[in-house]
């Protein structure tokens, strides 16, 4: 296919200054895209364990010049050959377009980890001849021959969020799993003008410098809060006060390296630090484990148990069928027990024991409403929004004991 | 003769899916007679929650799908905040609305251009549209295929909307339990508003007579793919602070009828998992209940997806399903209706996010301090571009005990349930009218119409089952 390369290097020089491209990257890219004889690679990206949103950042690119929009890109600058989320061909057509460009020049982009628990199998992108293949196997076959490989996030770089812990399915990145060197695009998702810079420094024939993680230095150089416009402010207590460094918070701004800070996202409208929040990290490799939880705020939960429920045998009918008990006399009580139109909600509290568990239901329906603890004093409360339908009498258990009470001012169903 | 057709992938999707139709000759003309819908990537979402901080599920849970991580952003904080029963302040309220509906308004653009449009117009002469299938493809529409660019500045555009007030987009940190981390400034709102009349304009004046264009050349497919005919919408933006009403209010119709149930009880919802390789100790639990217990192989099973079924049986989410159940909208359940439905959705959402715009306190305060997490149990019923969503939260000291997420895929995409009823999806393939069973286009068509987000069916995997095939583009 015709390339109308110029208009690349147009973008380029254009932006130069925003992608940060170095001079002697520019020169030699205007050296190669003037050689019209020469084809350039075609690109093939599959989509593992991921959840497309690299591919609707990428969708995000905007500049003033050509590539000015992804429309722009795939129009004119890149030979997206295999893509899944965006290719008109489905089914046997689109894995034969993929063959042919496998046997010539391609980059590879890889977008998700890749799964190795289950032989592969919880990640199968095609079948051929009736027989699945899996990412594991697709990337296994087409990362040697490949004119590059870039791991497109956090995920196909590290692993990222489906690779944490328990890691269910046992997702490494592309670079464990095929021992090859990657470039590696960490960010969940990454920034489209990390990408695009990216391809215009391979098209030039050059190899970005990349730090010990196969991150371009350049780009993920330096650490969030050393540029941060907020790391002179006081450190902020709460959220929604503005203009506060958010450190205590959680903030991984100290820890996560990218140019977030002066590159910001979706065309230059904001960062995630300028809309209050804090920086998850999402650059880094040990994302999420290492910075879960991501929130210093510190909440009392109350010491509500987990009510220990018997596992459901299916040939035994469930408790609509049972008669009720009769009402227990213990501390268990129910001292309110309405519904608050104003607020569309029920509002019941009584007493129990200090520390036991309430567990309410709707008496018509016997259905499970919630439960609660009851705290020290011997209180408890509990209250739900739009229960449906709203109970017109409750029944309220703790350990041995239960009993019940009439909804005041609950609506009569129709 | 039966051929059976299997087409993998099917692309122009969010998530990886395979489909497998038996076509076949019925009352003179060749059709679809049977189908079965397969996802073919599982991730164990809901397993890597537990034991984690539930301040972090709005940021975990986003990452469930790229193209619709606002819902699922809204969906957990408001989980959150139930086991509290804690409502926001008017300015996290609004707030939230603006983001999640920058992000229905950027889905549903991309949907139809990027996603669907191209099973009825030849795409531009380039990677990745240059090759594809040309059966039944019309004359006529060379005007939407012109308007592509165009699309796709405006679904960027629509994301630099929602970056506005929630930093970045797709994904976004600013949800957080107690509010919203952002507080609207004046200039913020202006900007705002300003990308927002660039919007509305390319609804009404490229977006909907395109969709009117392809339904006008298309006309059979008003008739084709009716699926369920049940419509289920669990309701969506608040439009007060005490939560009383919503822009959607949830309910549901059985078989298209014009009464619609406006109380929805989730105790009504169960998932099956006759067909799906679950153990069947665990059939029929409602979701608060709901357990995962993989059981692989098992006997006749194909799928990983469950089936959610309310009162027993399949039910069909989406835009079509809320414009329904409100009244918007009621011509009739087919596959160009839910496009027409789609766009007249992102009209109406684009309407009332002018109103949000107006209602910001601008300068003030959007997280309120006084928010405390509890223990216990919360639910919230939320909705995605591509229909309900609920996600289902149970926090004991402090931790992350059960989670449990139900998609909208869930619902359109699940197999076969206790009754061997079909889900939406397939029951709308049945049918479908084939011209050349090696390049069943309609059948994408009856697809994409749903708009299916394969990551956001958080159980899935594959059949192993081969049967004798015959690949498409032999």
């Amino acid at each position: 296919m015709r390339i109308h390369r110029r208009q690349f290097l147009k973008y380029c020089i254009g932006s130069a200054a925003a992608l940060g491209l170095p001079l002697t990257v520019l020169g030699k890219l205007e050296v190669a895209l003037a050689d019209s004889t020469s084809t350039l690679p075609k690109v093939i990206w599959l989509n593992a364990a991921n959840c497309t949103g690299c591919t609707i950042s990428l969708s995000n690119l905007f500049s003033d010049s050509g590539p000015t929009d992804i429309a722009d890109l795939l129009f004119n600058t890149i030979d997206l050959v295999f893509h899944p989320t965006l290719m008109s061909a489905a089914g046997d057509l689109a894995v034969q377009q993929l063959k042919n460009t496998a046997e010539g020049s391609y980059i590879l982009a890889v977008e998700g980890g890749i799964p190795t628990a289950f032989g592969g199998h919880t990640c199968m992108l095609w079948s051929e001849d009736g027989i699945d293949v899996t990412a594991m196997e697709a990337v296994q076959t087409l990362a040697p021959n490949a004119a590059a490989i870039l791991s497109i996030g956090t995920c196909a770089s590290h692993g990222g969020i489906p690779a944490a812990n328990p890691n269910p399915t046992g997702i490494v990145s592309v670079s464990e799993l095929t021992g090859l060197s990657t470039i590696n695009m960490p960010g969940c998702p990454t920034h489209p003008d990390w990408i695009v810079w990216t391809v215009a420094h391979l098209l030039a024939g050059e190899v970005p410098q990349l730090d010990d993680r196969s991150r371009p230095t350049a780009l993920y150089g330096t650490e969030i809060h050393k540029n941060c416009p907020r790391k002179e402010q006081d450190e902020a207590k709460t959220f929604g006060i503005a203009n506060k460094c958010l450190k205590e918070l959680g903030c991984k701004g100290p820890e996560t390296k990218s140019d977030c800070p002066s590159r910001k996202w979706n065309n230059g409208t904001n960062w995630c630090i300028g809309a209050g929040a804090i920086c998850i990290g999402c650059t880094e490799r040990d994302f999420p484990d290492k910075f879960s939880p991501f929130y210093k705020l510190e909440y009392e939960y109350n010491n509500f148990e987990k009510p220990v429920t018997e596992d459901p045998d299916p040939t035994v009918p469930d408790q609509t069928n049972t008669p009720d008990p009769e009402p227990s006399t213990g501390s268990l009580e129910i001292s309110k027990a309405e519904w608050n139109e104003d607020r569309s909600r029920i509002e019941t509290k009584g007493a129990g024991d200090a520390g036991q568990i309430v567990i309410l239901y709707n008496r018509d329906t016997n259905t499970q409403l919630g439960a609660v603890n009851v705290n020290s004093r011997g209180n408890w409360k509990f209250n739900q929004k739009n229960p449906s339908p709203i109970p017109q009498s409750i029944k309220v258990t703790s350990g041995s004991q239960t009993v019940y009470g009439d909804v005041a001012n609950a609506p009569v169903s129709a | 003769m039966t051929t059976i057709t299997v087409m993998d992938p099917v692309t122009r999707i969010e998530g990886h899916m395979k489909i497998e139709i038996e076509i076949d000759t019925n009352g003179g003309q060749q059709q679809i007679v049977d189908a079965h819908c397969t996802g073919t990537l599982f991730r164990g979402f809901e397993t890597l929650l537990n034991g984690r901080s539930p301040l972090d599920a709005p940021i975990i849970t986003q990452r469930i799908c790229g193209v619709c991580p606002i819902s699922h952003g809204q969906a957990a904080v408001q989980a959150l905040e139930n086991v509290s029963n804690w409502l926001p302040p008017a300015n996290a309220r609004l707030l939230r609305n603006l983001t999640l509906g920058a992000n229905f308004l950027q889905s549903h653009i991309l949907h139809f251009y990027l996603l669907a449009a191209l099973d009825y117009v030849a795409g531009p002469a380039a990677s990745p549209w240059a090759t594809a299938w040309q059966t039944d493809m019309r004359s006529g529409l060379d005007s939407v295929a012109a308007n592509l660019p165009a699309a796709i500045a405006a679904r960027r555009q629509a994301h630099e909307m929602g970056a506005v007030f929630a930093g970045r987009m797709p994904s976004t940190n600013t949800f957080i339990p107690g509010g919203f981390t952002a507080i609207p400034t004046a200039d913020d709102i202006a900007s705002y508003k300003q990308h927002l009349a660039e919007l509305t304009a390319f609804i009404e004046n490229i977006y909907l007579p395109d969709v009117q264009q392809v339904g006008d050349v298309y006309s059979d497919y008003f008739e084709i793919g009716r699926g369920s005919g049940n419509l289920l919408a669990y309701g969506a933006f608040e439009m007060d602070d005490t939560n009383s009403s919503r822009l959607f209010s949830g309910g549901y119709a059985e078989s298209g009828a014009a009464n619609i149930q406006d109380t929805l009880n989730t105790n009504d919802i169960t998932e099956s998992v006759k067909y799906s390789w679950y153990a069947d100790a665990t059939d029929n639990l409602t979701p608060a209940a709901g357990e995962t217990q993989p059981e692989y192989p098992k006997e006749g099973a194909y799928s990983w997806i469950k089936a959610p079924r309310l009162k027993g049986k399949p039910y069909e989410a989406g835009p079509l399903a809320r414009m329904w159940i409100n009244g918007d909208y009621n011509r009739g359940i087919s596959v160009m209706d839910r496009h027409v439905a789609r766009a007249l959705e992102a009209k109406k959402i684009a309407t009332a996010m002018v109103g949000w715009l107006n209602e910001l306190s601008p300068g003030q305060n959007a997280f309120d301090d006084n928010f405390e997490q509890f223990s216990g149990f919360g639910v919230a019923l939320s909705e995605a571009p591509r229909g309900a969503l609920g996600h289902w939260v149970e926090i004991t000291k402090g931790e992350i005990s059960h989670y449990q997420v139900i998609t909208p895929t869930c619902w359109n995409a699940s197999p076969r349930d206790d009754n061997d009823v079909g889900g939406p999806m397939e029951t709308a393939l049945i049918g479908t009218p084939i011209e050349n069973p090696d390049e069943p286009v309609e059948a994408l068509r009856v697809i994409h119409a749903y708009d299916p987000c394969l990551s956001c069916a958080v159980h899935i995997l594959r059949p192993d089952q081969k049967p004798i095939v015959v690949h498409t583009g032999k």
